[in-house]
């Protein structure tokens, strides 16, 4: 059993360092963007977006990122065996649902369509590759790796637009929050004002 | 209910009505509807003839043929168009052997069509079309289909094979041989583990399965599916 899964792991070696380069590259980048902070220039705009966060905020950007990435990459290249790939999303995506229980309904849908979708993704281009060079085939596998990435590419945005709005409400709330106290405390000042005089 | 919400569900949804037509797709893939001819089989020698429109699935390693009242599953051997002179279906998986070729093998992917047009033998899968020469077919078992005419020897006793004929050996107990120019099929008991056919080129010892062209000699791959499709 172990040397099955080690087997398996071993045969995702690319992806891994392919991984390793798409977050290093990735990091570079932001690194370049938000390194000098100028209010007049939009790099501003993505220092807010990422400051601020509290550390289930930011375990949820990095899941949906490694989501997005391995999705992406077991619909484009192609892998005989594509079980080591959907049960690490699996895994991924249950993550992201203990960090977000209220959605489990829809989320734990969504997971399992996709799953399914990629699958069946994979057993299409296993026919063109083993079975029969069919351009019809080949076709609509290309169309539906396109509607894959482009669904997978719209959750993320959705889910990192969700996890910064959350950020703004927290926000909002302890700033509401401030101002509460402050009333409070300026209504007890003058009660106690008018007490003495 | 807000509107990005229902944008969400709707995108799922998209998803999941793609998958159920994918899905059935994908199960169509794996079926061959073929209407209106007759067809037969040769079972232990007695000829099985089938008529009207036929509805073949492979379905977790079952070729099953779908018949108005009954569900017959099949084997790899070939089923013959009555209607349709020299043309042949393969319900299963077969392996092209092109001794020429350093004894090359490629996969005859199930339901292709073989079949004979002025003296030359093609191979038709879907819109694939190759043409087979100085080679035979093998099912990685005890059935060979040739496409060439062919010399049978069992126990010291010559046979002549036409195109589109197979033999079937039991090793250490039978022949069997299916003639089709002739129509015949014939048993032969043999406890002979030196079944052979030749051609000018190339001889195969069926009892052991394996092949001899030229100075060199191999083994035929009885694992039909790891071969590369002739197809790809």
């Amino acid at each position: 059993m172990l040397e099955e899964a080690i087997y398996s792991i071993s045969n995702h070696f690319t992806q891994l360092i392919v991984f390793l380069g798409f977050v290093l590259l990735l990091g570079i980048i932001i690194y370049i963007m938000t390194g000098k902070f100028d209010i007049h220039k939009k790099t501003s705009m993505y220092c807010g977006l990422l400051t601020g966060l509290n550390k289930k905020q930011i375990l949820a950007l990095c899941v949906i990122l490694i989501r997005t990435f391995c999705i992406i990459y077991a619909v484009t290249i192609y892998s005989k065996n594509i079980g080591l790939s959907l049960v690490t999303i699996f895994l991924i995506d249950c993550i992201f649902i203990l960090l977000s229980p209220k959605k489990i309904l829809f989320e734990g849908i969504n997971i399992i369509a996709q799953l399914i979708f990629i699958y069946l993704i994979n057993v299409l281009k296993t026919y063109t590759l083993e079975i029969s060079n069919d351009m019809h085939v080949e076709q609509i596998s290309i169309v539906l790796s396109a509607f894959m990435i482009i669904y997978t590419v719209y959750f993320f945005l959705k889910n990192f637009e969700e996890i910064i709005r959350k950020k703004e409400k927290v926000r909002k709330n302890k700033k509401s929050l401030k101002k509460k106290n402050q009333k409070h405390q300026n209504t007890t000042t003058k009660l106690s004002k008018n007490k003495n005089a | 209910m807000k509107k990005e919400n229902i944008f969400k569900i709707l995108m799922v949804l998209v998803l999941i009505a793609l998958i159920v037509v994918v899905s059935v797709y994908i199960i169509k893939l794996d079926t061959e509807e073929i209407e209106n001819h007759s067809f037969y089989q040769y079972f232990g020698g007695r000829k099985i003839e089938y008529e009207g429109a036929l509805n073949i699935t492979q379905k977790e390693g079952i070729t099953q043929l779908q018949l108005q009242n009954a569900n017959i599953q099949l084997d790899s051997t070939p089923v013959y168009y009555e209607d349709i002179e020299n043309q042949v279906l393969f319900p299963e998986d077969m392996a092209l052997v092109i001794p020429n070729q350093n004894g090359q093998m490629y996969k005859i992917n199930r339901f292709t069509n073989v079949y004979q047009k002025d003296d030359i033998i093609y191979a038709e899968y879907r819109d694939n079309q190759n043409e087979l020469t100085n080679s035979f077919i093998y099912d990685g078992n005890d059935l060979y289909f040739f496409i060439q005419n062919t010399v049978l020897t069992v126990d010291g006793t010559n046979y002549e094979i036409p195109p589109l004929s197979y033999v079937i050996v039991s090793y250490q107990n039978s022949v069997e041989i299916y003639n089709k120019q002739q129509d015949t099929y014939e048993i032969i008991p043999s406890t002979s583990t030196n079944v052979t056919a030749s051609t000018d080129q190339y001889s195969i010892n069926l009892s052991l399965d394996s092949m001899k062209y030229g100075e060199k000699e191999q083994l035929l791959l009885k694992r039909v599916d790891t071969l590369k499709s002739i197809n790809t």
